[in-house]
């Protein structure tokens, strides 16, 4: 029997039955789809559990993330007049230690509107144009005797102590004469005294940090990843919490949090007393403990725990469904493929016209889901990386990437499993059965 | 030539009851046999066996003096695919397939392109008179049609031995007595027909008899 009788015939068989063909193909859709999520869930999830103990409270004090909820700089023109005073006053309360602006939001980068640089140029430890704005991000940088590595980076090995140093990360920093605030990691605390001030030097110019409190043994800093991966997560014990210049081509991670100032203060009562004063200078904010953010980060995985399970659970009944419904087909199909049979198709020509079947079957699904993860997967990430200015299609996931790999071998295996079954069964007799 | 040599057929599933029992049996070149029985007596097994669309438990099987028991799967449907066509009682026509496309399967399966295919088929189905039929699906047409089918299906792929298994009966006696002509003309074009039929009127027409109860053939 030739390949292209093969072909014809499955295709042939494909259109007859075009109801099951249609089931099986979306079964097989649910599938793969299905699978994406539980992908996508337990990367978001699993390095949080597995060391869920291990977060504690961030500081000796208590770092509070301030965000601006009234935006509207170009309506309201003298906001940011309002935005400056409030903040100085936040600054001026006693119990607050440390007082930075930090975030930044698509609204600041599509209106660069004037004066808000004048907040930054206050707030902002280290001072720049405001064309390249500045975030205050507890991203940790390593520090010894007179070296300082500056990186925003995902991987948490070269963020080590004795890590690297690299010209173009330092380039980034433009820093100033004036000192900057630091917290330091317990495994420090012996090499920096609260309330000195240290200088270093990095590529030409000197670097003066000023210790302002130290964190706890066993702090852990979590931020979510916002793009769905694996969230960065950092024991903080060898490392200063370090005020770090905002980097958009290189660092997609950090876009999305809305907060606008952090706080970092040991007063109980500092949440009412900022609530007052956005109250007397008009100005709607949220005030949030990083604890509090990390307890509801955490509520939220015990969530995600259980939709897992509910999600794995309804992938392997539909993967179940799948290769039942391809192991229906032929057993509904016993007395035709006896015809076959009789007519002098070999049992291998039968099985390969069956398996040439499935696997257009299994093209047509995988071509289908795998343009609907991505352009799921996308999509809920465009919004992100627009904000961040990027390309949406530089941006490329590799775990859906394995992911689709993945599915597609479960896929190929329940794919040949008729044929199996095929094997197994006295073709000779089926002619007979109905 | 047909040559059987103490086949016996055992169906594991079913008690280990002996469906053929040390069967021999010699069937020569344009022969016309017909086997009678009763039901359960082991027609079909010992038809299916001569077809290979099943292997004997034990016994030598001669066909053309090449030794089929000793062939591989593959190798059997081979020679089954060069050698044998099937007329079966339900006439075995895949239902949802044109009666076209059904007599195209043996030719298929042979790989004959298509253009040969066609001129073949459109011969047997003339020569069988449902050339106008040639396009309806299978389900739609009577049975006497759909046995003419078979029959033509038989006839494209040329075979030498032509194997029916009660080929008349689920028709009435008009059809059957057609059909019956029909196997006859193809024993006289040269082909050996083996049928079985419960049939005692038909079986006469066929050159030998062949009983066979319980497994054994009966003289
Ligand atoms: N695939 C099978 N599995 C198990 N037992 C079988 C199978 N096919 C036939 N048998 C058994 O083998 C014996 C002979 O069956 P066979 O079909 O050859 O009889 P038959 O003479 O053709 O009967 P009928 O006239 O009813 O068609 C029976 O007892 C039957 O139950
Ligand atoms: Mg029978």
């Amino acid at each position: 029997m030739k390949f292209k009788d093969k072909l014809l015939m499955a295709i042939d068989n494909i259109w007859r039955r075009k109801l099951i063909f249609l089931i099986n193909t979306i079964l097989g859709i649910v599938a793969i789809t299905l699978l994406a999520m539980v992908v996508h869930m337990y990367n978001r999830t699993t390095y949080t559990n597995k060391e869920i103990n291990r977060i504690t409270v961030l500081s000796e004090d208590e770092i509070y993330f301030l965000s601006l909820k009234t935006f509207n700089f170009k309506e309201n023109e003298n906001l940011i007049n309002r935005v400056l005073d409030f903040y100085e006053e936040i600054k001026n309360i006693e119990t607050v230690n440390w007082f930075g602006t930090y975030a930044i939001d698509d609204f600041f980068l599509d209106n660069k509107i004037e004066g808000l640089e004048e907040i930054y140029k206050k707030y902002s430890s280290v001072s720049d144009s405001m064309f390249s704005m500045y975030q205050l991000l507890p991203i940790p940088i390593a520090v010894y005797e007179d070296k300082g590595i500056n990186r925003i980076s995902m991987n948490i090995e070269e963020l080590d102590i004795t890590g690297v140093k690299t010209d173009s990360d330092i380039s980034e920093l433009n820093i100033t004469d004036e000192y900057i605030e630091v917290l330091v990691g317990s495994e420090l605390k012996e090499y920096f005294e609260k309330g000195k001030i240290y200088s270093y030097h990095q590529s030409d110019e000197k670097v003066s940090i000023k210790v302002v409190g130290y964190l706890q043994e066993d702090s852990i800093f979590y931020k979510e990843n916002v793009l769905g991966g694996a969230p960065v997560y950092i024991c903080l014990d060898g490392y200063m919490v370090f005020p770090e210049k905002y980097n958009y081509e290189l660092d997609v991670y950090g876009s999305a949090i809305t907060n606008n100032a952090m706080i970092y203060s040991h007063d109980s009562d500092i949440k009412n007393k900022i609530e007052i004063l956005s109250h007397k200078y008009n100005i709607n904010v949220d005030l949030n403990s990083l604890e509090g953010i990390m307890k509801d980060t955490l509520k939220e995985n015990v969530m995600y725990q259980n939709i897992k399970l509910l999600v794995i659970f309804i992938f392997i009944l539909t993967v179940i469904a799948y290769s039942a419904s391809g192991i229906v087909g032929i057993l509904t199909r016993k007395n035709e493929v006896g015809i076959f049979y009789s007519c002098g198709l070999s049992t291998q020509n039968i099985i390969s016209t069956i398996a040439i079947e499935n696997i257009i079957q299994l093209i047509i699904v995988y071509v289908i889901s795998a343009l609907f993860i991505y352009t799921k997967f996308l999509e809920s990430n465009a919004s992100t990386l627009s904000a961040l200015g990027i390309e949406k299609d530089i941006f490329i996931r590799y775990d859906s990437i394995i992911l689709l790999a993945v599915v597609f071998s479960i896929l190929m295996v329940v794919t040949i499993f008729p044929a199996i079954i095929l094997r197994m069964m006295p073709i000779g007799s089926m002619v007979n059965d109905n | 030539m047909i040559k059987l040599e103490n086949i016996t057929k055992i169906y594991s599933n079913n008690n280990e009851q002996k469906a053929l029992d040390d069967v021999s049996l010699q069937i020569n070149d344009g022969e016309f046999v017909a086997i009678m029985g009763e039901s359960g007596s082991g027609k079909s097994t010992l038809i299916n066996i001569i077809g290979m669309m099943d292997k004997e438990t034990a016994g030598t099987y001669l066909l053309d003096d090449v030794n089929i028991s000793e062939l591989n799967l593959s190798q059997r449907e081979k020679k089954r695919r060069e050698n044998i066509s099937f007329i079966f009682q339900q006439f075995a026509l895949v239902k949802r397939y044109t009666i076209y496309e059904n007599v195209e399967l043996p030719l298929i399966a042979k790989g004959v392109p298509s253009k040969k295919r066609k001129v073949k088929i459109m011969e047997a189905l003339k020569a069988l008179g449902i050339e106008d039929i040639a396009n309806k699906y299978a389900m739609n047409t009577s049975g006497g049609q759909q046995q003419r089918a078979a029959i033509a299906r038989a006839i494209v792929s040329d075979s030498k031995y032509i194997l029916a298994d009660e080929p008349t009966g689920a028709l009435d006696s008009n059809n059957g007595e057609e059909v019956m002509k029909l196997l006859e003309d193809l024993n006289k074009s040269g082909k050996t027909v083996i049928m079985v039929t419960h049939n005692e009127n038909l079986a006469k027409k066929a050159g030998r008899i062949i009983n066979i109860s319980d497994g054994k053939l009966r003289f």
